[in-house]
């Protein structure tokens, strides 16, 4: 048990003293932090412009009544004539007004108008653009409906036609339009139903997770590949340790460089909320009950798959490129880049088997859901079985003799 | 200390060792001779419980490694043919880490490193990676780290290889040393004078079998007394063993087509008679030699071929 321990710290330090692991442990990932925040308190939130232009080719009141009220749902909407519209090429989402629209919908005729979606357009921030224009539209139909109540046109009567409107009843559909609304919907895209994880409480526990792991998966198959290579993991074996115990002081070894990261981004990270640096207020310390069960299993977990990815590979060299690839489909998988919550289906399913998913799971159970140790629980005992699998693979896919 | 008995193993098709027994008595070099692919590194590799044996057994101080690996292994220091070494660490931190594994800590580590480190020539470069050494100064650490907990018995897989005549003077002088302070030493290797200058004892392998075992002074008695003889020409197997059959004391060593490793007895007159028996014989001979035996003549007349191909 002692050699085991002499083993796993052997290796640790060795990987301490790796600059460009230096580099990895201590310095991108701060950066990452900083990153995230910004991006998460943004997209998928309901209390920032969206740019929205739109094409106007009616040009009568009711066009203009319409962009006021994509504005007062705080759309950025710049305007283009149906003449400047040939000229522009739209590389996002626009809306395009049909000519006559005002006419038509003072004659009740129906009249559609397109949103026109882009290549380029991504799907969650769309959602929630699309939620706003919904409101934009039902507001725009109520203002409508009270504008012609007012004038005292018969319900769902006589069609008019933008001439029997005179400037002062045109005027008075704008100002209703202007009027704040009375009834304010905060639209959030939540697939489960529960509210998303957003800013710091998302970027910081999914920068852990994604440094973890690329970390563990990159450090360690490197070296265990090279140790392969170089001979020395044989040479272990003919110490009075066997060959599982070899492999049982090398994961060992990955679990600690593991928990070195995560505990360099906790305290980090819990500096950074103290003084209130970027905006960030997020503390670890009321959660750390719940969040250290996880974060011990989930060391564990990417350690075994480290050892499982050495032992497919050859050199270093390939191990290397092998765990970047894991790492990053790991991260953005296991919700560490976005909620999974916002995930289509299929995704948010495979993103919840994955170490990360799980991960990722408990510490928003304990952050978000406030649902302390119990939350802990499931994902841990989870952690810990995928894990063993990966253990067990590893530890006969890796030769040690 | 060492008794192994009957050990076998098989990489598919090759069977890399076939029932091979020997013992080492502690204070003891045990040589292991034979060519590339003989089985040597197979054989020490079961021993050090790096690879399970097909079938036999090994027992080390009369403990069976099979039901007591780990107590075996703490008495073995195994210095393997391929360079292991923590590449980026220095000499001295390589040692203490090895030393670290067998329990070694503090002022008994350190006064085991240093005495390591002046053993085998490294004391002035100790502080440098390892990396920056050459490949001869890399094989005398090799050599230290299995060394470094006094282990009772040594497994040495060709540790000369590759460094300079001085440094392996120096080299078999430390494993004689080993032997002098008590522990049993096997040694393989396929330098015949290494073999016949260090070794006490000595097992010539090939093809994963041992051809024949014994002192150095008792193998080369099995080639006879008096000298060696060896004819190359263009000649046949048949034409050889007749010319052999009508001399007096000619005895046959090694036959084949072109070939011929004959036994001549001690004396002047023998090596004569047998040069003018030969000579009369009519063999269209194009090279004769003839010398004192040694292990070389030894192997050829067990194996078929030469030890160095
Ligand atoms: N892991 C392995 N898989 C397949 N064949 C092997 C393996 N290890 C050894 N062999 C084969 O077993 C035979 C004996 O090899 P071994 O390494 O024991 O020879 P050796 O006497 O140490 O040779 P050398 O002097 O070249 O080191 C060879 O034919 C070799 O190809
Ligand atoms: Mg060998």
């Amino acid at each position: 048990m002692r050699s085991l321990w002499h083993v796993a710290a052997h290796d640790l330090r060795q990987h301490l003293s790796e600059r460009a692991n230096i580099f990895f442990l201590f310095l991108m990932p701060l950066g990452f932090v900083f990153f995230f925040s910004l991006v998460n308190s943004g997209g998928g939130g309901s209390d920032v412009a969206v740019s929205l232009p739109v094409i106007d080719r009616d040009g009568d009141f009711l066009s203009e009544g319409f962009i006021a009220q994509l504005t007062a749902e705080r759309f950025q909407s710049p305007v283009y004539t149906a003449a400047a519209a040939e000229t522009t090429t739209f590389t996002a989402r626009h809306v395009d007004i049909p000519e006559g629209f005002t006419a038509r919908v003072l004659g009740t005729e129906p009249t559609d108008i397109t949103l026109r979606a882009t290549a380029t357009s991504n799907t969650d921030y769309d959602l929630a653009a699309g939620v706003r224009l919904h409101l934009a539209q039902v507001r725009f139909l109520s203002n409508l409906w009270r504008w012609s109540s007012e004038r005292g046109d018969p319900p769902l009567g006589p069609s008019l036609s933008p001439a029997d409107v005179d400037a002062a009843s045109r005027q008075r559909f704008l100002d209703l339009v202007a009027e704040p609304s009375r009834v304010t919907v905060t639209a959030e895209n939540a697939g489960t139903g529960r509210p998303v994880p957003r800013g710091a409480r998302q970027s910081i526990p999914g920068v852990l997770v994604m440094f973890v792991v690329m970390t563990v998966l990159i450090g360690g198959s490197e070296s265990l590949t090279r140790e392969k290579l170089q001979g020395t993991l044989r040479r272990l074996a003919t110490t009075p340790l066997s060959a599982r115990q070899v492999l049982l002081g090398k994961t060992l070894g990955l679990t600690l460089l593991g928990i070195t990261q995560a505990a360099v981004l906790i305290v980090a990270t819990e500096v950074l909320g103290r003084f209130g640096v970027a905006g960030t207020d997020f503390l670890w310390t009321p959660f750390l009950v719940g969040v250290l069960p996880v974060l011990l299993a989930y060391c564990f977990c990417v350690a075994a798959l480290g050892l499982l990815i050495s032992g497919l590979l050859r050199t270093p060299q390939q191990a290397e490129s092998l765990a970047w690839l894991f790492g990053l489909a790991l991260s953005a998988l296991g919700g560490s880049w976005w909620p999974l919550e916002i995930m289509p289906d299929g995704m948010r399913i495979v993103g919840q088997l994955l170490p990360t998913g799980w991960a990722m799971t408990g510490l928003h159970n304990v952050i978000t859901y406030g649902q302390g140790l119990a939350g802990a629980v499931v994902p841990t005992v989870m952690l810990l079985l995928i894990g063993g699998l990966f253990w067990l693979v590893g530890s006969r896919t890796l030769r040690v003799t | 200390m060492l008794q192994v008995q009957n050990l076998t193993k098989t990489f598919g098709e090759i069977r890399a060792v076939d029932g091979v027994s020997f013992g080492v008595e502690a204070g003891r070099i045990f040589g292991l001779l034979g060519p590339n692919g003989a089985g040597k590194t197979t054989t020490i590799a079961m021993i050090a419980g790096l690879i399970p044996p097909a079938s036999g057994s090994v027992h080390v101080d009369g403990l069976d490694l099979a039901a007591r690996p780990a107590d075996v292994k703490r008495r073995l220091g195994v210095v393997p043919q391929e360079i292991a070494l923590y590449e980026d660490l220095t000499a001295r931190e390589n040692l203490d880490f090895w030393g670290g594994i067998y329990g070694l800590r503090g002022k008994a580590l350190a006064a085991r490193r240093d005495a390591l480190l002046d053993l085998v020539g490294l004391a002035d470069r100790a502080r440098e990676p390892v990396r920056n050494y050459s490949g001869g100064m890399k094989r005398r650490l090799n050599l230290a780290l299995g060394l470094v907990h006094k282990p009772t018995l040594i497994l040495l897989d060709e540790p000369t290889v590759g460094i300079d005549p001085q440094a392996r003077i120096n080299l078999l002088d430390v494993v004689r040393g080993l032997a002098r302070d008590g522990a049993a030493v096997l040694y393989t290797t396929h330098y015949l004078e290494e073999a016949e200058n260090l070794c006490d004892e000595l097992a010539i392998m090939d093809h994963g079998t041992i051809h024949a075992q014994g002192t150095v002074e008792s193998l080369k008695a099995e080639l006879g007394e008096g000298s060696v003889l060896t004819l190359q020409g263009a000649f046949s197997r048949e034409d050889v063993a007749a010319a052999v059959e009508r001399s007096t004391g000619l005895r046959a060593l090694e036959l084949d087509d072109g070939r011929a490793l004959l036994n001549v007895p001690r004396g002047r007159a023998g090596v004569g008679a047998a040069l003018e028996a030969i000579y009369t014989s009519g063999l269209h001979l194009t090279d004769v030699t003839v010398k004192e035996p040694n292990l070389e003549d030894l192997f050829l007349k067990l194996t078929g071929r030469e030890l160095r191909d």
